[in-house]
């Protein structure tokens, strides 16, 4: 016959065993859930195929609260919706870089441009972009702003920008810039040319 | 081994399992918990902690909803006033004092090592009885507190004609949202603080079967069962919803005779100074005037707080608290300048966006400041708000509404006057500034002159330590009053 007491120590012993072995899996998982995070950060590239052409990004230097054009060559598709896309990958690649002059979420990444009949443009964004973007009102605001302008300059016929983020609508960016609303490219140049520095 | 202590030691394994399997879950709900408080300016929420195995919540976080609160502490013991009502509460203790009251508890109030007073859940309406002298309602199951009798009993009537009608009222209009699925109607209110007398109704009746509530994650729903389709009609302005049976489907030779009629997402009239009408739940049906008999007073927007704590400027800097002592300095100054002031939150509670702009629209406020905290750069970046133009087919659809996101648009040039002040008054205390549109919520809703501020550090100390200096928050908050004073006097100029 097993004594009591060894039978309380037996049971402790498998609860502990048990709580370990919860506790462990937890680790693994949030690991795993680290090691891909840290994957998907990778900064975008542009695709392989298609021909290299100057584009003009509108880029938000935080330091100076300023906003610069730039002159990029990026290779671009032959679709619209594509050349969107590609065009506002190589914006988001500058604020990738380590250091950068703006800051966006790391992994942040464009799922797909939708270019509508009217001159509406919906940006569905991936989850990175807004859950790991700087909070503040100018940060979200040069972000936004910096991707409708350069949008504007480089698709002709955007008038209206509408921000999606994995498919859905979103409330704000990062707890300021209001995500539901649908951006008027004119009402947006104005604020660009405000805070431009040529 | 004999087969009895197997069989023990197996149940005891099972036991074991059992525990190690409910205890992640367990843990991860408790850090999940929180109390919504239904006030007749909206809907906040407040963090529940377990002690000794209780739900517990800080007084100071539901305090500021009752009222004015004043908070004194000497060693181990912490006073609390509302108005002119002070409760005493000591740490470990089964007793305390609100007024001349004295409470017994069987549990004990705790005080943190902040000064923070826990108080268990389930004293809470005696508590606020104490303190106000009126008993809300406290709904430990679904965690949920109605104060000054917002609590809105649904009356129920079942109208047996041929095929019956289940006609609810309201007290007030209400603006669920609606699932149909089948013979299943589901009324979701999110906002409004909608309560049933009973959990469950069952009928003997051929079309309405039953009618259930319930009240999942802060909401409130009322299931309506039938026996075929429902359809679900409004009347006397929103207050009532009659659930009758669903026409039959129109043979598939037939066309309609008319068209059905379009299903705008526009909220609010045309018409300026006007508010939205149905445009949120808890907004009155019919519209209001702005500046009717309502006095003037000011609506302080302390940008973010509970969850969502803004920009983390450190481990304990968060842009939640700078918002909130600087708007408690501004009410100050504007209530020295004989001017009436109202913050939308006056303690650490989550509330949402669309809340912000719904609490000033139905309270009517005169002017709305909005304070956000943050970088990049130094000095204050004062914002009006970036109203989209109405699209002109949309409008002309709407007949006389307007999309809810551009309530704001006759208010702007009122928001710019307002704003040129700011930073004229900034300047004029030596303090950088700059005036901009943004697109930032909730300003596009809000139904009176409104600007948001973003503090950043002064030039002269561009550090946390600047932004958090009580000499700067100061400096911030008189030119904001001074700022309104000014548009107002302007204000009144231009109406004369």
């Amino acid at each position: 016959m097993i004594s009591r007491q060894l039978q309380i120590t037996i049971a402790l012993l498998l609860i502990a065993l048990l709580a370990g072995g919860v506790y462990m899996y937890e680790l693994r998982r949030r690991d795993e859930r680290n090691l891909l995070q840290s994957a998907d950060a990778r900064p975008v590239t542009a695709p392989v195929a298609g021909p290299k052409v100057p584009v003009t990004l509108v880029v938000a230097f935080d330091d100076d609260g300023v906003l610069m054009r730039r002159q990029a060559e990026v290779a671009l598709p032959d679709d619209p919706s594509g050349r969107a896309r590609e065009v506002l990958r190589a914006l988001l690649a500058e604020y990738l870089q380590h250091p950068a002059p703006h800051k966006v979420g790391e992994g942040a990444d464009v799922d797909a441009v939708y270019l509508v009949e009217g001159g509406l443009c919906v940006v569905d964004m991936n989850a990175k972009f807004a859950t790991g973007h700087p909070s503040g009102v100018l940060l979200e605001q040069f972000t936004v702003a910096t991707m409708i302008e350069t949008l504007a300059v480089n698709i002709p016929g955007v008038r209206r920008v509408k921000f999606l983020v994995e498919g859905k609508e979103r409330e704000t960016l990062a707890g300021h810039a209001d995500l539901t609303t649908m951006y008027d490219v004119d009402a947006v140049h104005q604020i660009v040319t405000g805070l431009e520095k040529h | 081994m004999r087969s009895t202590d197997v069989r023990r030691l197996a149940a005891l394994a099972v036991l074991a399992v059992l525990v190690a399997a409910v205890l992640p879950w367990v843990t991860r709900s408790a850090e999940e918990k929180r109390l919504y408080v239904f006030t007749p300016a909206g809907i906040s929420s407040i963090s529940i902690t377990d002690q000794d195995r209780h739900e517990y919540i800080a007084l100071q976080d539901l305090l500021p909803n009752l009222g004015q609160v004043g908070i004194r502490r000497e060693r181990d013991v912490v006073r609390l006033r509302v108005g002119a009502v002070e409760g005493e509460f000591r740490d470990g203790r089964n007793r305390f004092r609100i007024g001349k009251m004295q409470v017994e508890s069987a549990l004990k109030v705790r005080i943190d090592e902040s000064g923070r007073v826990l108080v268990p859940l389930d004293l809470l309406p005696e508590i606020i009885k104490q303190y106000t002298g009126a008993e809300p309602e406290l709904r430990l199951a679904s965690h949920k507190l109605y104060l000054r009798g917002v609590a809105q009993y649904v009356s129920i009537e079942l109208r047996r004609t041929d095929p019956s009608t289940l006609v609810l009222t309201f007290p007030v209009a209400v603006s669920p949202n609606i699932t149909n699925e089948g013979g299943r109607v589901r009324l979701s209110f999110t906002h409004e603080p909608v309560l049933m007398s009973a959990d469950r109704i069952d009928y003997q009746d051929k079309l309405i079967q039953s009618i259930a509530f319930s009240e999942p994650n802060g909401a409130s729903e009322i299931t309506v069962q039938g026996a075929a389709p429902l359809l679900t009609g409004f009347s006397e302005g929103g207050r009532v919803i009659t659930l009758s049976a669903a026409p039959a489907p129109p043979k598939i030779a037939q066309a309609p005779a008319q068209p059905p009629p379009s299903t705008s997402p526009i909220a609010a009239p045309v018409t300026p100074g006007r508010l939205p009408a149905t445009a949120s739940p808890g907004l009155p049906e019919t519209p209001l005037p702005v500046h009717g008999v309502v006095p003037f007073f000011v609506m302080i927007d302390p940008g973010h707080g509970g969850d969502d704590s803004g920009a983390r400027f450190s481990e304990k800097f968060q842009e939640k608290d700078v918002t909130l002592a600087i708007a408690r300095r501004l009410r100050a100054e504007l209530q020295d300048r004989g001017i009436t002031a109202v913050l939308l939150r006056d303690s650490d509670t989550t509330l949402p966006l669309e809340q912000r702009a719904e609490g000033a629209n139905l309270r009517r406020a005169g002017m709305f400041i909005s304070l956000h905290a943050g970088g990049p750069g130094v000095g204050v970046r004062v914002y009006t708000a970036l109203v989209p133009p109405a699209d002109p087919k949309v409008r002309e659809q709407a007949g006389p509404f307007i999309p809810w996101q551009s309530v704001h648009a006759a208010f702007l040039d009122k928001s710019r006057v307002l704003g040129e002040q700011m930073v004229s008054e900034l300047a004029g205390r030596k303090v950088d500034a700059q005036l901009m549109p943004a697109s930032i919520a909730p300003l596009s809703r809000v139904a009176s002159p409104a600007v948001a501020l973003e503090v950043a550090p002064p030039r002269d100390n561009p550090s946390l330590d600047g932004l958090n200096a009580p000499a700067y928050q100061q400096a911030v908050a008189q030119a904001a009053a001074a700022a309104v004073v000014g548009a107002l006097a302007h204000m009144l100029e231009e109406h004369k």
